[in-house]
């Protein structure tokens, strides 16, 4: 299990499930969306990984949590190059936790555990600059981290730049004295041996490495002889052509040697003494320093938030509230959107058409023609309230709700090994069944679709009911289909999607006639100009099977591009009106199979028999 | 006796690139003593330098302390990337600047300026990609030049997209042989001065080509009224769904029609090699790759190789002596080593920096020296 990760936190209040189950959380494209909230720094991150979802009970804390990412929304507008600039310091933080996690446990911090704290400091401070230019006092309390002065004084003396690292000679005198010996003794060392090897160049005739090394022919006899005699020089090896020599350090020179071991030892000493004392000092800052990581955390976590509610340009949710009451089961969306489909539909030149709703019995039924956005619709309204309640702002231009305890989606034809899609949606449906005592959302897509239709329906019809007479928690539940006559035999409100202007297709007539889009004969087809997989995330639709948000697989796309041309589903996107309309209860479901079809490109020898089978508006 | 005229170093400060990889072509040919030769030189010059290792060895460990053993005096001044389990044991004449992401055996990468003359063992990034903007750091922060110590079998510090220009480190160690190695090192430099193709429209076409990280071809399509001026033809570029070629030749030569030339962004394996030779027994037929270090040729292919990024020899250099302590005479091998790079028609100055033997046949404005 992932702490923080939607998919698998556990309510806080329920033994029984999660907020969001994961497989909801996919469904409704939660989980994508909780992904691109992407925190720039390790105490960002840290503090992402701790959100839970706010549950009923806990508004004033959600209500807080809008506050400040209010407050801090309208900063931004007002002082973007501020945030840019603070957006590229937490960008720079380095992840301080390991080396508090050091000093709590008194370990000696390493140079680069000092220099991570040293850039801790430097971020507070140019951070708390930049809070100081917009005026604190607008920023959340939580967000602005407490100053590190006395830290960043012990770890930089004497410098208030780029954060650096150093065991300065500020830190300990006897240290600044050994150096400067050390420093002294190696020139004169150099010096010696430079010295050294002058004179046994200009003896031998031969030239002295860098390393002090230096090779003779087996060949010059006389050579060897004359540099074997001199003690400047030791022979280190022989090969098979050449006889190695080394530079040895003369008296003077080798007490210079012993010397600088010496002082190159109490150097390292004297900074490891260093080292020591400063981090025991450091403890003493501890808090200081963890309070303000977290600060700088939260201050991450919510710039990301705020970032991806500026980008989807998205508002902050009414939350109702009536405490020691049953909330009352309503759910107001105004202009609402999916961002994830709405993405799709403009990346492919399509304008995205926004639903609003308003759900305020325990039961609604959404119907509609096949392509009309009916599960979009669906999982539109899961994700505004998966969103609201994991503390984001939400995309739509109002949402009025009360807390739900948790969100389920049952798609309308699940996969799972070893059971009919049938078999696995009633496998499905006792998990949300199982919570009856606590306030859900629950989104049916087409329960019973695998059925016998009039089985399927009078299934669907009871498990409705089954809701209406058993739900005392004020569920929300919300389910489309295809069944005629739903919403009137269970007497509920009846949701619609204006669908296509049929009147513009002559389904009887012959085919090939201008109305339709299997009118044009030079076809495109989407398997000629594009590979299934550009097909699957570029042609998505509003609607149906490419527009499933959170999930687009490869034969979906594949299907689509067999079954349809480009043009004939681009003219199927420009017709269709998705907006939701309120409609009686006895309006009749609308019979578009067939139109859909016809649009999509099917032979009209089959369009035409079926409806002989068929005969419209029966 | 220190030799008058051009040394290694006069040839990497006159070549005027701003970043050399040390590239080894295996161990204990002499590379680390290459590298601390420039060190030495080039800040003896005044030089800031910056210091880097692609990978790392793994043979300068220390048995007793298991730390790894100091292969390169930094300079005072200068910028060094090494990891930090290695500052551990020496240090602490380390301003740190900055601690990096990438964690390996020796912990993060860090990078700091020597406040005094260090010694350490320098270990670097293992992706030519973050090796490629640790050298781009190295430079913002001041380096007037950066040298790369290519870690063995780490031909990616070589690319044109890590560093400016390449030295070569070779030794005894491989072939005992001279003549064999020298021929070694004559196909080695003849492979990494692969040059772009010599018609400009389709060098241009061709580093188009390698941003698509696809496998591209170009067609040639004469004029059919002049069919035989060259200045008619034009060139066209034909992109495939192959991110590669390896484990498809086949299939990808299949589809070469009548193509001028083939693309291909990555590796460019010796089985490609040879069945494009067979391809291009029929036709003028060219295979060209992103840069000499994606070609993993090891023989003359028997078909036009080029490039879209050649790389900048600027020298070789060699180790005589092999780890058996058995040796050539460095005279002997700088001399093979030289007159076989000009055989294969690229002279380059090749240089022992122990004996300070060295070759300048056949390179232009050397031999003076």
């Amino acid at each position: 299990m992932t702490p923080g990760n939607p998919r698998y936190t556990r309510s806080r209040h329920s033994a029984t499930g999660y907020f969001l189950p994961p497989s909801t959380s996919d469904h409704l494209g939660f989980a994508q969306i909780w992904a691109s909230v992407k925190p720039r720094s390790a105490p960002g991150r840290r503090a992402k990984a701790g959100a839970r979802p706010f549950l009923p009970g806990t508004e004033g804390a959600l209500e807080g949590e809008f506050d400040r990412l209010e407050a801090v929304v309208k900063l931004w507008d007002g002082n973007p190059a501020v945030f840019s600039e603070i957006l590229g310091i937490l960008e720079s933080l380095k992840d301080p936790f390991h080396a508090m996690d050091l000093l709590r446990d008194g370990q000696v911090l390493s140079l680069a555990e000092l220099f991570i704290l040293a850039n801790l400091c430097a971020c507070v401070r140019r951070i708390r600059g930049l809070q100081a230019q917009t005026g604190i006092a607008g920023w959340p309390g939580t967000a602005v981290p407490p100053g590190l002065e006395p830290v960043e004084d012990l770890l930089a003396p004497g410098s208030q730049g780029q954060p650096r690292f150093y065991i300065s000679d500020a830190y300990s005198p006897a240290l600044a004295e050994t150096r400067k010996m050390r420093k002294q003794a190696q020139e004169m060392w150099q010096e010696q041996m430079a010295e050294q090897a002058r004179a046994v160049e200009q003896s031998l005739g031969i030239r002295i490495s860098e390393t002090g090394e230096t090779a003779m022919r087996k060949s010059d006899h006389d050579l060897i002889e004359k540099a074997r005699s001199m003690p400047e020089l030791g022979e280190t090896r022989q090969t098979l052509t050449h006889v190695y020599f080394r530079l040895i350090p003369a008296r003077a020179a080798a007490k210079r040697e012993q010397e600088l071991t010496m002082l190159k030892q109490r150097q390292s000493e004297q900074e490891a003494q260093v080292l020591r004392e400063l981090s025991l000092e450091l403890r003493t800052h501890l808090q200081a320093m963890e309070a303000a990581s977290c600060a700088l955390g939260e201050l991450d976590f919510l710039l990301s938030k705020a970032e991806l509610a500026r980008a989807m340009d998205a508002t902050r949710p009414v939350i109702r509230e009536e405490p020691g009451h049953t909330p009352p089961s309503d759910l107001m969306l105004r202009d609402a959107f999916h961002p994830l489909v709405k993405d799709e539909v403009e990346s492919r030149g399509g304008k995205y058409q926004r639903i609003s709703i308003e759900l305020d019995s325990t039961v609604s039924v959404i119907t509609g023609p096949n392509m009309g956005g009916k599960t979009v619709a669906l999982s539109t309204v899961g994700l505004c309230v998966a969103m609201a309640q994991w503390g984001l702002m939400v995309p739509c231009s109002k949402m009025e709700f009360s807390l739900y305890d948790f969100i389920y989606f049952q798609p309308g034809q699940e996969q799972t090994p070893g059971l009919s899609s049938f078999a696995a949606e009633i496998v499905s449906l006792k998990q949300p069944l199982s919570r009856m005592g606590e306030r859900g959302l629950i989104l049916l897509d087409e329960v019973g679709r695998g059925a016998n239709p009039s089985q399927g329906r009078a299934l669907y019809a009871a498990l409705l009911q089954y809701y209406m007479e058993n739900d005392k928690a004020g569920s929300t539940v919300l389910a489309t289909t295809h069944y005629h006559g739903l919403a009137a035999a269970l007497g509920v409100p009846h949701w619609q999607v204006k669908g296509l202007a049929t009147a513009s297709l002559d389904l009887a007539g012959s085919s090939g006639e201008e109305a339709g889009p299997g009118a044009e004969t030079k076809r495109e087809t989407w398997a000629e100009s594009d590979t299934p997989a550009r097909a699957g995330t570029k042609d998505g639709a509003q609607a149906g099977t490419g527009a499933k948000p959170g999930r687009h697989t490869e034969p979906e796309a594949r299907a689509q591009a067999t079954a349809g041309t480009r043009d004939d589903i681009g003219w199927l996107y420009r017709h269709m009106d998705y907006t939701l309309q309120k409609v009686g209860p006895d309006t009749p479901t609308p019979q578009d199979a067939l139109v859909v079809a016809k649009a999509l490109g099917l032979d009209a020898e089959i369009i035409d028999k079926a409806l002989k089978f068929h005969p419209r508006g029966g | 006796m220190r030799e008058t005229g051009k040394q290694l170093v006069d040839v990497v400060t006159g070549s005027g690139v701003r970043s050399v990889a040390i590239v080894g072509t295996a161990k204990n040919v002499g590379k680390t003593v290459a590298m601390n030769y420039l060190v030495s030189e080039l800040s003896a010059q005044g030089l800031t330098l910056g210091l880097v290792s692609s990978g790392r060895d793994g043979e300068a460990i220390d048995a007793f302390t298991g730390q790894p053993k100091p292969s390169v005096t930094a300079p005072q001044g200068a910028w060094v990337v090494t990891a930090e389990g290695v500052l551990r044991g020496s240090g602490s004449g380390l301003e740190i600047a900055d601690v990096l992401g990438t964690q390996g055996v020796f912990g993060r990468l860090v990078l700091g300026r020597a406040a005094e003359e260090v010694a350490l063992e320098l270990v670097g990034p293992r992706s030519a990609r973050e090796l490629s903007a640790i050298v781009s750091k190295l430079l913002e922060l001041g380096a007037d030049m950066v040298l790369v110590d290519g870690a063995l079998d780490r031909m990616a510090a070589a690319s044109p997209k890590v560093t400016d220009a390449v030295i070569l480190a070779t030794g005894a160690s491989l072939d005992m042989d001279l003549e064999a190695a020298a021929q070694e090192m004559g196909f080695l430099v003849w492979l990494l001065s692969r040059p772009e193709h010599p018609v400009d429209a389709v060098a241009a076409l061709a580093r188009e080509a390698v941003e698509s990280d696809k496998v591209c071809f170009i067609d040639a399509c004469k004029d059919t009224e002049q069919r035989d001026t060259q200045q008619h033809t034009t060139y066209v570029l034909r992109i495939t769904d192959h991110p590669t070629v390896l484990g498809i030749e086949d299939l990808i030569l299949e589809q070469a029609g009548d193509a001028a030339a083939v693309v291909v962004p990555g590796a460019v394996s010796q089985a490609f090699l040879d069945k494009a030779r067979a391809w291009a027994k029929r036709r003028e037929f060219a295979v060209i790759a992103g840069d000499a270090v994606s070609i993993f040729a090891t023989k003359r292919p028997g078909v036009d190789l080029y490039v879209t990024q050649p790389l900048k020899l600027l020298a070789v250099t060699v180790n005589p002596v092999n780890w058996l302590g058995m040796s050539h005479d460095p005279r002997e091998m700088v001399g093979a080593i030289g007159a076989s790079l000009m055989d294969v028609g690229h002279p380059l100055p090749v240089f022992d920096v122990v004996s300070g033997e060295k070759s300048t046949e056949g390179v232009g404005g050397m031999a003076m020296g």
